[in-house]
């Protein structure tokens, strides 16, 4: 009897399907992960993960300030000082948390604190004082400010930049490249106005809303006169449309027998 | 589903020994041999020491564990072994589903063992600290 080799199979590159997980093998998930992500499920709400969506917005200094251990063991000493519960603690930490979520403001920090925590006045000022440092850097992480509003519309160009593409020649040096002869003209199916025959119209050029606007004038200098806005309305009345149900370009079949 | 999101989320501990166990064969070419480091670094729980290993991962890399590693009987203990630092970086990055699979397993360590030092002290830093605050 003839002896059969054993056939050995071996791996090639970006084989995936060889080794102990076999073709195609997907997760197969214990009951203990399914109990896991139950839990995690069920302990998260949807505001909270908002909370955690916008705190992963904040920048990596803030990030690592508000989970720094020295923050933790300096509201540790506040905790141990005021007798704080192990929930009061977590609440003054939530405030503190959403204080840089842009939840309140800082000047509403004392206020609201001493609410929550039921403290007084007199009390908040330790805890302000020993805070002080993460309260102040919360205003570092502003939200970013509106800036000024300007013109949407472009200013008036009296020509159009010409672009002269360069090349380098052997030595190292700037050649200017003689311009290109124009291609055979391609077939306009329709032909726009340039912008240069914009640019110089001396009036605005009709849009089809009815909203124009005067730009403002060139040189860089702020004009002193108030933005004129004039509301075009329409000056014909739209014409009537009329339909003849008499005469039917399509006769019936009655008509037609 | 959001477990989806994780790459070797969905995977059990035995199916990542396999994995680790293939990217070592020493049958494979050379070029494809992978160290299962950086695959432990992300599944702790696959790791052949899991308690001493995870406490080998740096910060940086513990706060991209993957939630799954805490599921099991062996979850518990290995959340309790996470050190401050780890707590902090995880903190740090915000995510919040590693947060609160550590938090979630680590109250079952509580409730088992009261007088575990390593929780009391995980569990006094998370209560303290503003990022962990869900």
């Amino acid at each position: 009897m003839e002896e059969q080799e054993e056939q050995v199979r071996t791996p090639e590159a970006n084989d995936y399907s060889f080794g102990p997980l076999g073709d195609a093998q997907g997760p197969e998930p214990t009951e203990a992960q399914d109990w896991l992500w139950e839990n995690i499920e069920g302990a998260l709400s949807d505001r909270a993960i908002a909370r955690a969506r916008d705190f992963t917005d904040l920048s990596e200094d803030a990030r690592a300030k508000l989970a720094s251990v020295e923050l933790a063991g300096t509201i540790g000493k506040l905790e141990a000082q005021f007798a704080f519960t192990p929930e009061h603690t977590a609440k003054l930490s939530a405030l503190l948390k959403y204080l840089y979520l842009r939840r309140f403001r800082k000047t509403e920090f004392a206020r609201i604190t001493a609410r929550i925590l039921d403290l007084t006045p007199e009390q908040m000022g330790p805890i302000e004082e020993a805070l002080r440092d993460v309260l102040e850097a919360s205003d570092a992480f502003k939200p970013l400010e509106k800036k000024a509003r300007t013109s949407a519309i472009a200013p008036e160009l009296d020509a159009l930049p010409r672009v002269v593409p360069q090349r380098f020649s052997a030595e190292g040096t700037r050649e200017e490249e003689p311009p290109t002869p124009p291609l055979e003209e391609p077939f306009i199916l329709h032909e726009e106005k340039s912008l240069a025959d914009t640019a110089n119209e001396t009036t605005p050029r009709e849009t089809r809303s009815s909203f124009s606007f005067t730009p403002p004038e060139t040189g860089g200098q702020k004009s002193q006169r108030p933005v004129t806005v004039r509301i075009e309305t329409e000056t014909e009345k739209p014409k009537a449309r009329v339909v003849h149900y008499s005469k039917l370009r399509t006769p019936l079949e009655n008509e037609s027998q | 589903m959001i477990r989806n999101m994780y790459p070797l989320g969905d995977f059990s501990t035995s199916q990542i020994k396999e994995m680790a166990r293939a990217i070592q064969d020493a049958e494979l070419d050379p070029e494809n041999q992978m160290d299962p480091v950086r695959l432990y670094a992300l599944r702790p729980d696959a790791a052949p020491d899991p308690l001493r290993f995870i406490r080998s991962i740096p910060p940086d890399d513990a706060a991209f564990i993957i939630p799954d590693a805490f599921a099991g009987s062996a979850g518990p203990e290995l959340a309790a072994k996470l050190t401050l630092p780890q707590l902090e970086a995880i903190g740090t990055r915000g995510d919040v589903f590693l947060m609160a699979a550590i938090l979630e397993t680590l109250k079952v360590v509580a409730e088992q063992h009261p007088e575990n030092q390593d929780v009391k002290e995980a569990f006094a830093y998370i209560r303290r600290s503003p990022a962990w605050q869900m």
